[in-house]
């Protein structure tokens, strides 16, 4: 008897591993395949270096921990994408008092590159001031605005109304006219 | 510069981005499979843990006091401390845990504020009902554990309320500059609230 349960534990930590070492393989691979969209997120939120890599962190391990619940009714890059908000929001509100630093490496290896077009360079200049200068909602609507994702998906995401998602892009819209007026005044 | 020209700059970096980067699979493996400590769910899973033990405190409270039901001067404080824990254990019933994947960002935003609201306000009253539950119980602990009954001696009833006089002071003033922590953190909290619901209705 002893030793059928014994027999029993080994079977189901064999088990657990391997289960485990799926999982881990699944979320390489859906790693591996959304970094593009990770990165995003993670760089529209935080600026400091050392503060990325907290924030990678933290969406990586809310990512792992909600692997098993991932309805597949949705998109996974918009399960993603709801997940990797939800924390940059939280964190970006949290660390705006208390900032805590690990001296870890980042999840991203990125190779060095400066554009060569100065034209393009303006733009995305222009781009990234504008993109900073939106609050912490009306930058994830924008990241899903620039993403292609319609108002039904958008407004499912952030929790508010598919006409209140128009309008906030329109504001959005406006302000940016007004950004570039003043960009282009300055240059 | 119109949005549909902004999209343009976007597509065309985030294609040459994707070529550009690429994931440190050792690290991704650091952080989940070794599990590193999750920070922004620290603050709720203590609060949580917390409701927790006040149901744990209701029962030790009443096992203690069944040990000396007749002796009232005894049993009846450590009921009504007791009590006041489960009272307190209530008032949190209705803290949830946020949930990252299935909440969508106002929703999830909208429960660590009301999370951080509701455990501000009551913080002051916790504390004290952790002091309250202390000095009910500890009368009974002294008794059964060390033989010390302190309503049956005046010296040991003297040193009691001595005692329980300098903790109680303790527990008021220190730290000292909590409450007006709390107090910021609570206003802090409130504000944020706010701008989440102005942002809904807009």
């Amino acid at each position: 008897m002893i030793f059928l349960k014994f027999l029993r534990i080994i079977v189901y930590k064999q088990e657990s591993n391997l289960s485990k070492a799926s999982k881990t393989e699944r979320f390489q691979k859906i790693i591996e395949e959304n970094r593009g969209l990770l990165y995003k997120v993670i760089n529209m939120y935080c600026k400091d270096t050392n503060d990325k890599k907290d924030l990678e962190q933290e969406i990586l391990i809310q990512l792992w921990k909600s692997l098993e619940k991932y309805n597949k009714n949705y998109k996974i890059s918009t399960w993603i994408y709801k997940i990797a908000m939800n924390v940059s929001i939280s964190f970006f509100r949290k660390n705006r008092n208390t900032p805590t630093h690990l001296s870890t490496d980042s999840i991203f290896i990125e190779k060095e590159y400066v554009e060569q077009n100065e034209g393009i360079r303006d733009k995305k200049r222009l781009l990234n001031i504008f993109i900073n200068q939106l609050n912490e909602f009306d930058k994830a609507i924008i990241l899903l605005y620039l993403e292609n994702y319609n108002y039904k998906e958008i407004s499912h995401i952030i929790g508010i109304s598919e006409s209140n998602v128009g309008s906030k892009i329109n504001r959005i819209k406006n302000k940016l006219k007004k950004t570039y007026k003043n960009g282009t005044k300055r240059a | 510069m119109e949005l549909s020209e902004l999209k343009e700059i976007w597509e065309s970096e985030q294609k040459k981005r994707l070529h550009r980067i690429k994931i440190n699979e050792k690290r991704v493996n650091e952080i989940t499979v070794y599990n590193s400590k999750n920070k922004l769910e620290k603050y709720i899973n203590i609060s949580i843990i917390g409701r927790n033990l006040a149901l744990l405190y209701f029962i030790i409270s009443i096992g203690f006091a069944s040990k000396v039901l007749n002796d009232l001067l005894y049993s009846l404080p450590a009921i009504i401390g007791g009590f006041a824990m489960l009272f307190s254990f209530f008032q949190h019933i209705s803290l949830k845990k946020a949930d990252y994947g299935s909440m969508n960002v106002v929703e999830l935003q909208k429960t660590i504020h009301k999370f951080r609201i509701h455990t501000l306000r009551y913080a002051k009253f916790d504390k004290g009902i952790v002091a309250l539950w202390l000095f009910t119980l500890s009368p009974i602990y002294l008794k059964l554990f060390f033989q010390i009954s302190i309503f049956s001696n005046q010296n040991h009833f003297i040193v009691f309320i001595f005692i329980a006089v300098v903790i109680s002071i303790l527990i008021t003033v220190f730290p000292f500059d909590i409450y007006k922590k709390w107090d910021l953190e609570l206003n802090e909290a409130e504000i944020k609230l706010n701008d989440i619901k102005e942002f809904e209705i807009e």
